[in-house]
């Protein structure tokens, strides 16, 4: 039987190691990516963002911000995620999705792009992605819970 | 690889995620993870 595909927001794999409301439905669906009852995807875009959010904090000293970034990779290789590289061409979805919700950062867009092309679920806690009824016409996003 | 850089098996090693949680607590207190993804980061020059 074919497994589920689901593209992962940066903000699943922060939200295991960051607790709030969201940790508890972050780690149940992480866990089934990495006993392999789900497969998972991230992207560059994925991975830069949560590294950027480390690199450029302007008040952590060097060995803090070395601790945070091989958190995140210890999360990433633990989790047994595919990386998903867009091809060329792969992008001009880009407008047509811009165009759906203006109110998405370029970031976030990003991920919904790669989901997108790969034709899965998006799974963020990102209200502002869940609630717009707009890009829910072009990608499936749902709330890690909900899985 | 020192023992305080260990890789994989995360889930299962309670110690090491309660680390994880307490140095993202110490670093960003109050925040949650959108919190901290949502910042803008600097632009590069052109």
């Amino acid at each position: 039987m074919p497994k589920d595909k689901y593209f992962i927001d940066g903000c699943i794999l922060l939200g295991t190691v960051i607790p709030d409301k969201h940790t508890r439905a972050c780690r149940s669906f992480i866990s089934r990516i990495q006993n392999d009852i789900f497969i998972g995807y991230i992207s560059p875009f994925v991975t830069g963002e949560m590294f950027n959010s480390i690199l450029y904090v302007d008040d952590k000293p060097p060995h803090q911000k070395y601790e945070l970034l091989h958190a995140i990779v210890d999360i990433i290789i633990t989790t047994k995620l595919n990386n998903f590289v867009p091809l060329n061409n792969d992008m001009n979805v880009y407008s047509e999705l811009r165009k759906a919700d203006n109110r998405i950062s370029e970031s976030d867009l990003m991920h919904i792009i790669c989901a997108k092309i790969l034709d899965i679920p998006l799974v963020t806690t990102d209200t502002m992605i869940l609630d717009s009824r707009e890009l829910k016409k072009h990608v499936e996003t749902i709330y890690p819970g909900d899985v | 690889m020192c023992d305080e850089h260990k890789v994989g098996g995360l889930w299962e090693d309670h110690e090491r995620l309660k680390k994880y949680e307490k140095l993202f607590a110490e670093a960003f207190p109050g925040q949650t993870a959108l919190d901290i993804l949502h910042r803008t980061p600097p632009h590069a020059k052109r």
